[in-house]
């Protein structure tokens, strides 16, 4: 988040109220489009969503107005934001990680059924990766991390990406489809047992 | 107590347990707790997540055996929760905040191999009692459960959507928002009652609604990501090595916390989405309070661990009690329970304990030898855990977000649902990031039809009147209660005597 205060986390607090009452515009009007089927019952099929959709557009603007509120109150006063679960608050958010987990959703819905699971889910895997930082560990195995971003050292860490999706891809492919009876398109790769 | 009652009870369990250690179930019970603890120690991954992601696992098992699992997968997801709680300081869920406030600190100080083991024994000591409890209790809840009418199940669903609100996260309104987004996401599709498709914009994907399964998955395997992608800075545990067992004075100090815990954590887990978040907090408030030495807290206090950890497992296994006899879940991790039995098109309820008795008896006795299997399993492989740990982040959450796409497709062999995981993905970042709880979402998911089919089913009964809802005594009270706690924040602060500050 950016620096909690400015118009442009405003803007992103806002963003959860704005959904919420759009999504609830959209309940009760789609709600009037459905026909009262003259069932036994004399609450329809339209009335739940009525409900339903009137209390978003309801909680909506609270909510907005919620938003606002401890915006205004940390323009005055900058205190450290609680978020939840307790994560440690990042000093700068790096945004452009959403760009490469979204891509890498995106490229395993398109991919999936055309090139098969195993190709898809390799790119996948490689582009999520991209959204971390190199040599970030999560625990007491830590590497030294050291500043040097030199172009092969990124070409490393890249080629490492990749063997580590493919044997990813490939062992889950087996686990499941061999191991498991599950069913997934083996698009390109055909001739793998399990396919 | 009529002991006729208990005595099938009892006889039912012996049964399960039958069922239960039979070569191949035990297996299973094993395979499960393995899995459930590797994917459940993973940061970042909860119970619920972990649950969602090894569901597709157990869908090619006939029933009884991918309950089993499925029990055993539980189990160890709990407890992966709790070693990633004390390791990393990252709790997976709710229930292992408290966890994390004492046990972190034992980690820092070279004692989490006793923090570990004093969580992994309250856990067994907690899940071992509450199951017997649960297998007690289950009949007679069910035997009311059987008096329950649709009026009746309406207003009990109307209580829990009230106390997940008020319970759940620290904002009422977040979690009101959070919990009628997720009714209105289970409105999508064919509306059971009048064939109509609803919300679907003409799209045939979508006629069959949207599965609570991707929806777990999106709010928290994908949203997590995202969040911890974005948000999160790489942080250094500095963990220091140290006696792996538990001292005499361990043991000494954690055993009352263990039994104070269970006790403490099993009536909330019962009650409509009491959830865990209370009743560990609580525990923590009461070893802090009967302590010797409470200074030791916040300093690592093993009673600190041991106490919260075993409400924890109890509340979390009290909440079977609601959901196989009255077919509420009412935490996300039984939600996703819930959707596992609705996998093999069971509807957990007063009926299933008719219908399907080896079925319910046996997972309720392969929770006890999951517990077993868990402690055994644990104990020795603490160290391989901590290993797991190592994982470089990117392809730790690149394998989550793999792993959440496979377990989405494999539901339906559908590259649309794909689509919906990135928008519930998405959505669920957007919850993080202004602090909405996601339990309620799912549970909202789950419960809202039910809720709906109950409420129109009522309304037909009494032929349109709305009086109809609260004829009888039961969910007139029910009502009552709800509309009390809805209000009991404005009615709370009207009956407060005037404070000079705020």
């Amino acid at each position: 988040m950016s620096a909690p205060g400015t118009p442009r986390a405003l803007l992103a607090d806002l963003a959860m109220p704005i959904a919420l009452g759009g999504g609830g515009l959209f309940v009760v009007l789609q709600a009037q489009g459905i026909a009262a089927a003259g069932g036994y019952s004399p609450v329809g099929p339209s009335f739940f969503p009525t409900v339903i959709g009137a209390l978003m557009l309801l909680i909506a603007p609270l909510l907005a107005f919620g938003a606002w509120r401890s915006h205004a109150a940390h323009a005055n006063a900058v205190q450290p934001q609680i978020s939840e679960p307790i994560a440690t608050a990042a000093t700068t958010p790096r945004t452009h990680a959403l760009g490469w987990l979204l891509a890498a959703v995106a490229i395993g819905a398109l991919g999936i059924e055309r090139v098969g699971f195993v190709p898809a889910m390799i790119v996948a895997f490689v582009l999520a990766a991209q959204a971390f930082p190199r040599h970030s560990t999560t625990g007491s195995v830590a590497t030294n991390s050291d500043a040097t971003n030199t172009s092969g050292r990124r070409g490393r860490t890249l080629l490492g990406d990749f063997a580590v999706a493919i044997t990813f891809a490939l062992t889950t492919w087996f686990l499941f489809t061999v191991g498991l009876g599950l069913r997934l398109p083996a698009g390109w790769l055909s001739a793998l047992p399990g396919a | 107590m009529d002991s006729s009652v208990t005595l099938t009870a009892l006889n039912a369990l012996a049964n399960g347990l039958l069922v239960a250690i039979a070569p191949d179930n035990l297996l299973y019970a094993f395979l499960g707790c393995l899995l459930g603890t590797a994917v459940g120690v993973l940061p970042g991954v909860g119970p619920a997540v972990t649950l969602a992601l090894l569901l597709p696992l157990t869908a090619k098992l006939e029933p009884t055996g991918a309950m089993i699992m499925f029990a055993g997968v539980y189990y160890g997801a709990m407890y992966g929760g709790s070693t990633t709680a004390i390791l990393l300081n990252t709790p997976g869920e709710s229930g292992s905040i408290v966890t994390s406030l004492e046990g972190n600190r034992m980690a820092r100080a070279g004692r989490a191999g006793p923090a570990l083991a004093t969580a992994a024994i309250g856990s067994f000591v907690a899940g071992l009692l509450a199951t017997a409890i649960v297998a007690l209790l289950a009949p007679w809840v069910v035997e009311i459960a059987l008096l329950f009418g649709p009026a009746e199940y309406f207003a009990l669903l109307t209580l829990a959507f009230v106390t997940v609100t008020v319970t759940l996260g620290k904002d009422r309104l977040k979690g009101a928002g959070a919990l009628i987004a997720g009714i209105a996401t289970g409105l999508v599709g064919i509306d059971g009652q009048t064939g109509q498709p609803r919300l679907a914009m003409g799209i045939p994907e979508l006629f069959d609604g949207i599965e609570v399964t991707l929806v777990a998955m999106g709010l928290f395997a994908i949203g997590e990501t995202l969040y911890a992608a974005v948000h999160e800075d790489e942080e250094e545990s500095i963990l220091q090595t140290g006696p792996v067992r538990m001292s005499a004075d361990d043991w000494r100090r954690s055993w009352p916390a263990w039994l104070r815990g269970t006790a403490i954590g099993f009536p909330f887990g019962c009650i409509p989405a009491g959830g865990v978040e209370i009743p560990t907090f609580l525990s923590y408030a009461v070893e802090k309070r009967l302590s010797k030495n409470p200074e030791a807290f916040g300093h690592g206090a093993i009673e600190g661990v041991a106490g919260p950890e075993a409400a924890n497992n109890a509340g979390v296994t009290a909440a079977l009690v609601p959901m196989l006899a009255l077919g509420l879940p009412v935490s996300a991790t039984a939600a996703m329970m819930l959707a596992g039995f609705q996998q093999y098109g069971l509807q957990p309820g007063p009926l299933l304990f008719v219908t399907q008795p080896e079925l319910v008896w046996g997972l309720i006795a392969s929770l006890l030898v999951g517990n077993i299997v868990l402690l055994a399993l644990n104990l020795p492989l603490v160290g391989l855990w901590v290993r797991l740990l190592g994982i470089p982040k990117r392809w730790l959450y690149a394998g989550i977000v793999v792993f959440a796409m496979l377990g989405t497709y494999g539901m339906r062999q559908s590259a649309f649902d794909l689509w919906l995981l990135l928008g519930a993905g998405l959505i669920g970042y957007g919850m993080r990031r202004s602090g909405w709880p996601l339990a309620p979402a799912v549970i909202g998911l789950i419960l809202g039809p039910l809720a709906e089919g109950q409420l129109r089913r009522a309304l037909a009964i009494s032929q349109g009147q709305w009086s109809g809802l609260t004829a009888s005594t039961i969910s007139a009270s029910l009502l009552g209660l709800a509309l009390l706690i809805a209000l009991w924040p404005i009615l709370s602060e009207r009956f407060r005597p005037r404070q000079t500050a705020l």
